[in-house]
């Protein structure tokens, strides 16, 4: 004869038994009421219309999402939803971090952050969120996905969305309820408690892929005490890109030397085997207020004489970008009596300098750097054909990659690229080590204002920047068909 | 763009039916053969009879041509872009007409796509613009939204399939995209080379794709599959190693080592009189007459042909001559041919030449006749009359299988 089953056990049997045949009705409540925040970073217009669409079919009526551009060039998709529909489309703003910026204003105890290359399936949300009431130490939670580099990796091999229902379909009860709890995560769909962010913050802006940031968060988050749960029961499928370009490991850097590792390995398969989480406390990436408009940038204007002032002016005035601070560099004793600063836009500021040498070009730009108050410094000159929006993508680039200096090959003049390249044999004689970028003509950069962004050079009657070999570079390839090749620091 | 789809066998072994779900920029598409009404419910192809493709703007019309027989009715049509779909000859095919006019529908086409590997390469060492239809890789590379508005996925060969056809209809490049396949054929043998080290056809592979991305690395694979396969008592490999380690060096620019590397497999008398007509070209400094012979004998045509383009002398004529025979650029050799002083068998080759562009162009009777004037010269000119049978009863039968189709 069986043994009696306790009545504590027994109860939870029979509750276990009531809540399987409600969920397989699809009558169990979501067990928040006051919602989640979705935010989805958007990239593609394609896969973003997609990603929203299944994210408004099998997400609870409860979640309101935020569509953030990643881009600064995407069309609005808007139109393709009602207005009845939960979503909130964030306008593209140059410099400004819009997730961050869009978690900051969460309400709701969870938010989930995703990219646009996620398309999610059913239940995904109600699944995802148990493991934080099954434990209060779980912060963080995610599916399984293509898209993760380590525990979680799981790809179902799918030509077709219904494939990929079918699948889940079938193996939606295997794992139902079973999660455990992982050192890190790298994926792009993520649930979380918004009280992380009081806690550590955002991601670190500086870091220089989503896998990275994403990483990075999670260890911190681990080493507040906080739980990453893996949940066996979701899979959500991952697009990926052609243009990848596969693992570098100089990605990697600026994760590797926060984090003390000498570099990080193909597989990344190091972020799982190192007790990061014992490491001492690193400080948390707050969200700040001032990241969520366009930041501050320098211009340092390069004129010789009234004449370049006047070619100048014009491109000046069209100039879109909204939070400057000019500097204007000219030789001459007689000041700026006359040069008309800009005053129309009143967010700008204007300082000059005189060089009472003509030649004295780079004490003069030293200066300049001293002076900056802005986050990026951007050059110009009367010289190239200056786009009205050239500020904002030039921050926008320095941004988004995240890279320290921004170069816009295409503006240059072929005097400049010529004596660049007489300048680079001086340098390091014509065979240059491939690690070393090249010497850049001032008048098409922008870089982050630092303290040592390299070395100010003058060949003939032109300026350029020769950039330290550790930094990265961003090239702004080809402003017709908005192509960026990344390069320079990156082999 | 509309699609006008060309197939071998009819409706039901036409191998790429996924493709016709996905293709780029779709308005309608048309297959010349019957599609069974119950099959065609699942794809939106609409059934044309071949008799009916005159009603059509074929400006208008990218073509889809997935058999070598077609070649007369698409030089007649001249559909705005081709497409040729290269596979390997079917068992009931007889094998030289197959290849023999797959080269010369090759030969005309935009882009070439194909899911023989082996096709792949040959066609990528003779032409820009090919695209295997082939991965390895199980991620989903983008999607699309079929007319029934059903999300497919993506496999890496599709999602390139779809950009460089987008590109082509608007008129755009496409070289982005298949040089990007290189890459990850390239990615893809570095892994598998990675779990299995020391694989001959693993490292050729490699060395291959390396070295249509002008990596240098190619030389450490191709000399790995080298080591390989004279271990391995595979001693036929001597002469094609040699010629691609030569190759390899010419792109590398040491073209005196290069002829140096050619020259040790040189056993023939001709291939001993190539070697000096070689280093007599390098003594007068004509490099790049030497880089584009030491690309054709390894049958990289692509970059001979891109080189001698370039040039304009007799020599340099010379030799685009023959890179295009070798490609069955047949109709661009004819005003080569033109130019120079022809001796009696150049005559005969000249005139099988003409005679089968005749026969492309639907001029039956004109090849006829210039078959039967070389023959004159060279009595085995007779056999291409036979050959030009074989090909109309093929180009027939496919064309039946679409009539036959519509008249049940």
């Amino acid at each position: 004869m069986p043994a009696p089953i306790p009545p504590d056990e027994r109860n939870l049997h029979q509750l276990a038994g009531r809540f399987s045949q409600l969920s397989r009705l699809g009558m169990l409540p979501f067990p928040n009421r006051e919602g989640v925040t979705i935010i989805v970073k958007i990239t593609n217009p394609q896969w973003a219309a997609a990603c929203l669409r299944l994210l408004l079919l099998h997400s609870e009526p409860s979640a309101q999402i935020i569509a953030v551009p990643e881009r600064r060039d995407l069309p609005s998709l808007r139109h393709l939803f009602s207005e009845d529909d939960p979503i909130a489309f964030m306008p593209y703003e140059p410099g400004v971090d819009l997730a961050g910026k869009a978690l900051s204003e969460a309400a709701t105890p969870f938010a989930a952050l995703l990219e646009d290359r996620v398309l999610v399936t059913p239940h995904w949300l109600s699944r995802l969120i148990w493991p934080f009431y099954d434990d209060d130490n779980v912060m963080i939670a995610s599916p399984k996905s293509p898209a993760e580099a380590l525990d979680g990796r799981q790809n179902v091999p799918c030509q077709s969305l219904e494939d990929l229902y079918r699948f889940v379909s079938d193996n939606q009860h295997k794992e139902y309820g079973t999660w455990h709890a992982v050192p890190v995560f790298t994926g792009p769909c993520l649930l979380f408690r918004t009280s992380l962010l009081n806690a550590i913050g955002g991601v670190d802006p500086l870091l220089r892929n989503r896998a990275a940031k994403t990483a990075d968060w999670c260890l911190r988050a681990r080493q507040i005490g906080g739980k990453l749960a893996l949940c066996e029961d979701v899979y959500v499928h991952a697009l990926h890109s052609l243009d990848s370009a596969g693992f570098s490991s100089r990605e990697w850097d600026p994760f590797c030397a926060k984090w003390g590792l000498p570099e990080m390995d193909k597989n990344l398969s190091v972020l799982a085997a190192r007790d990061f989480a014992s490491l001492p406390l690193l400080p948390p990436s707050p969200l700040r207020k001032e990241h969520f408009s366009p930041p501050l940038v320098t211009a340092i204007v390069l004129l010789r004489d009234d004449a370049e002032r006047e070619r100048w002016i014009h491109f000046q005035e069209n100039q879109t970008y909204v939070n400057v601070h000019w500097i204007f560099i000219r030789p001459g004793i007689d000041g700026f009596a006359g040069w008309g600063f800009p005053g129309e836009k009143s967010t700008w500021q204007a300082d000059a300098i005189l060089l009472h040498e003509t030649g004295d070009w780079i004490r003069g730009l030293e200066a300049a750097l001293k002076l900056a108050k802005g986050e990026y410094v951007v050059y110009f000159s009367a010289g190239p054909n200056y786009p009205p929006d050239y500020m904002e993508r030039m921050v926008d680039l320095l941004f988004r990659e995240p890279s320290d200096i921004a170069a816009a090959a295409s503006l240059c003049e072929s005097s400049d690229i010529a004596a660049a390249a007489s300048l680079c044999e001086q340098e390091s004689g014509p065979v240059r080590p491939s690690s070393q970028p090249p010497p850049f003509p001032l008048p098409c950069i922008a870089h982050r204002h630092a303290e040592d962004i390299g070395s100010f050079l003058v060949d003939r009657s032109s300026l350029f920047l020769l950039p330290r070999s550790s930094q990265r570079i961003v090239y702004w390839h080809d402003e017709k068909n908005e192509d960026w090749i990344v390069g320079g620091g990156e082999e | 763009m509309n699609y006008l789809i060309f197939s071998h066998s009819g409706w039901g072994g036409f191998p790429y039916k996924r493709l016709l779900d996905i293709l780029p920029d779709r308005r309608d598409v048309y297959f010349i053969v019957r599609v069974d009404e119950e099959e065609e419910s699942g794809f939106p192809v609409k059934s044309l009879p071949l008799s009916s493709i005159r009603t059509l703007d074929s400006s208008e019309f990218t073509a889809i041509v997935a058999s070598p027989y077609w070649i007369q009715t698409i030089r007649e049509w001249r559909p705005k872009h081709l497409i040729a779909a290269l596979e390997r000859c079917p068992d009931e095919e007889e094998t030289n007409l197959w290849n023999k006019y797959s080269g010369l529908l090759a030969g005309y086409a935009d882009l070439v796509i194909t899911s023989s590997e082996k096709i792949y390469l040959e066609q990528c060492l003779r032409r820009d613009g090919v695209i295997l239809l082939h991965g390895d890789d199980p991620l989903s590379y983008g999607m699309v939204t079929n007319p029934q508005d059903q999300i497919l996925f993506l496999q890496d060969y599709e999602a390139l399939f779809v950009q460089a056809v987008s590109a082509l209809n608007r008129g755009n490049s496409f070289e982005q995209w298949v040089k990007k396949q290189w890459e990850l054929r390239e990615r893809y043998y570095r892994s598998l080379n990675e779990q299995i080290r020391q694989h001959e056809t693993v490292n050729y592979l490699l060395a291959s794709y390396l070295y249509l991305l002008n990596d240098a690395a190619a030389e450490q694979y191709l000399t790995i599959s080298f080591e390989q396969m004279l271990l391995k008592d595979f001693t036929g490999c001597l002469h094609s190693h040699y010629r691609f380690f030569s190759a390899i060096e010419a792109k590398k620019g040491d073209l005196a080592k290069a002829v140096r590397i050619y020259a040790i497999s040189a056993f023939s008398e001709a291939e001993r009189n190539r070697v000096r007509l070689l280093e007599s070209w390098l003594e007068q400094g004509e490099d790049r007459l030497v880089k584009a012979e030491l690309f054709r004998v390894n049958e990289d045509y692509r970059a001979a042909i891109r080189l001698l383009k370039e040039m304009n002398s007799p020599e340099s004529d010379n030799l685009l001559l023959q890179n295009y025979v070798q490609t069955f650029r047949w109709e661009e050799s004819l005003p080569l041919l033109d130019q120079s002083r022809l001796s009696d068998d150049d005559k005969t080759v000249r005139e099988v030449l003409q005679g089968t562009v005749h026969l492309i162009h639907n001029e039956r009777h004109l090849a006829v006749r210039t078959f039967l004037r070389a023959s004159v010269r060279d009595w085995n000119v007779l056999s291409r009359i036979a050959e030009m049978l074989q090909l109309e009863q093929a180009a027939n039968r496919v064309m039946g299988e679409g009539e036959k189709g519509h008249a049940e």
